[in-house]
């Protein structure tokens, strides 16, 4: 009798040590760096749910960062196969799959009318491109010794986040965690990014010009033809921005035509939200604490800033070198809107103008500014990666 | 095209795709702003709002 107790007594010892050795696995493997990724992802999610900072992507990308950083988690590999997350990475990130079928819903969400209307806007667009160039620079003179990395930095500054993932996971994939965050959270802070380099450039004088706004009807063969001009133009320029642009357009040639009412629906919705999902829980999956706690990562986020600092600085003195020439002087502010963070620029620019004067009205001048600022960044892009691979040899 | 510049250092690549780039995006713009003209041209909308 006394044996069996002894029996039963060393089986339950064994049970509870394969128990608590199984249990406790992953307390052993928990270091402090993936502590400080789970507070990470938790701010993101944070920022997404409490100060609505971009939701749609942070929130995914901060639950995706504490997946990934749980110890031997099984979301990126599992028994020397690869995970459910590793999969999505390489089926959407890899073949950049997911931001070109962003793009599709983002075409068939933009309207182009305001652009038609004032066309001459298109210049701002192009100007407020000059932090990503300037980005690169600096980040090329702060030591990043590998231009195609500088690159990938310095597009956060095209304030498009399919643009930005589509260059660094080209070009710097594994620096393609922090560069989204950093292009979606500053898109998220152009409120607080934008006036205080508005103001530091402009005078009261210049942020209270008025400016004539003519709405004019523009015929529907113009807004089917233009998708279709657009992407043979560019894609002669810069082949290599097709699927940016192509795809863009096509979004946008599905809801001009005006006989795919249920696909264009199905692309500004369901098509957007199913990959937004998996974009965003993707990109938080790169989100590893070695590749994540790195001083490179601090001089992402502060190129970042430094990048729609630049482009909105580019934006406002491209205007005011302008008005030095021009009769009807433009409000300097409109040329910060054409940074391709779509409507937010525009919002703040309207809110500034209102602010100096309540009865001066810029929003369409301003969101005509923006959506160039959304074909400026592309094509930016696509001579990046195109000019930068040339540059290298 | 850019052979010249394979042995030179990053920031003169990086000042280089500066001035190329900044001209690249003007330019390919620039075609749009003509086709938007050329296009509104070519089909107006009769009525004005």
């Amino acid at each position: 009798m006394k044996q069996e107790w002894l029996l039963i007594v060393m089986l339950f010892e064994i049970i509870l040590e394969v128990f608590m050795e199984e249990l406790f696995i992953g307390f052993v493997n928990l270091g402090y760096k993936q502590i400080i990724m789970f507070l990470i992802g938790g701010i993101l999610i944070y920022l997404a749910i409490k100060k609505d900072y971009e939701p749609m992507l942070l929130l995914p990308i901060g639950f995706g960062t504490i997946l990934v950083n749980i110890p031997l988690s099984s979301v990126l590999q599992y028994e020397g196969a690869p995970g459910v997350l590793q999969i999505l990475f390489d089926a959407g990130i890899k073949t950049e799959l997911f931001p070109v079928l962003i793009f599709i819903g983002i075409g068939a969400m933009i309207d182009f009318t305001p652009l038609f209307v004032n066309p001459s806007m298109l210049f701002f667009g192009a100007a407020a491109q000059f932090g990503i160039f300037a980005t690169i620079i600096l980040v090329v003179v702060l030591g990043i010794d590998d231009l195609k990395i500088a690159s990938a930095i310095g597009i956060i500054g095209a304030a498009d986040g399919p643009t930005a993932i589509f260059v660094a996971s080209k070009f710097a994939e594994k620096f393609l965690g922090p560069i989204t965050v950093a292009a979606y959270s500053y898109m998220a802070l152009v409120p607080m990014v934008q006036p205080p380099v508005i103001k530091a450039l402009t005078t009261k004088k210049e942020r209270l010009i008025r400016m004539d706004y003519k709405d004019v009807k523009i015929s529907k063969t113009v807004k089917v033809l233009f998708p279709i001009f657009i992407t043979i133009i560019a894609g002669i320029m810069a082949p290599i921005s097709v699927p940016l642009v192509g795809l863009l357009m096509f979004g946008n040639l599905i809801r001009e035509s005006g006989v795919l009412e249920r696909l264009s629906k199905a692309a500004q919705n369901e098509l957007s939200n199913i990959v937004t999902i998996l974009l965003g829980v993707t990109i938080g999956a790169t989100m590893t604490a070695e590749a994540f706690l790195q001083s490179t990562t601090l001089l992402i986020l502060l190129a970042g800033l430094a990048a729609f600092v630049f482009d909105t600085a580019g934006g406002v003195l491209f205007v005011k070198l302008l008005n030095v020439f021009r009769k009807n002087k433009i409000n300097p502010m409109v040329g910060a809107a054409g940074i391709s963070a779509f409507p937010m620029s525009s919002r703040v620019i309207q809110k500034m103008a209102t602010k100096e004067d309540p009865t001066n009205f810029i929003l369409m001048q301003a969101v005509s500014a923006n959506v160039a600022g959304q074909l400026g960044s592309i094509i930016a892009g696509g001579l990046i990666l195109a000019l930068v691979p040339l540059l290298l040899g | 095209m850019f052979d010249s510049l394979i042995n030179s250092s990053n920031l003169t690549k990086a000042l280089v795709l500066m001035g190329v780039g900044v001209a690249g995006v003007f330019s390919v713009l620039i075609l749009f702003f003509i086709l938007i003209k050329v296009l509104l041209k070519l089909f107006p909308e009769k009525g004005k709002l």
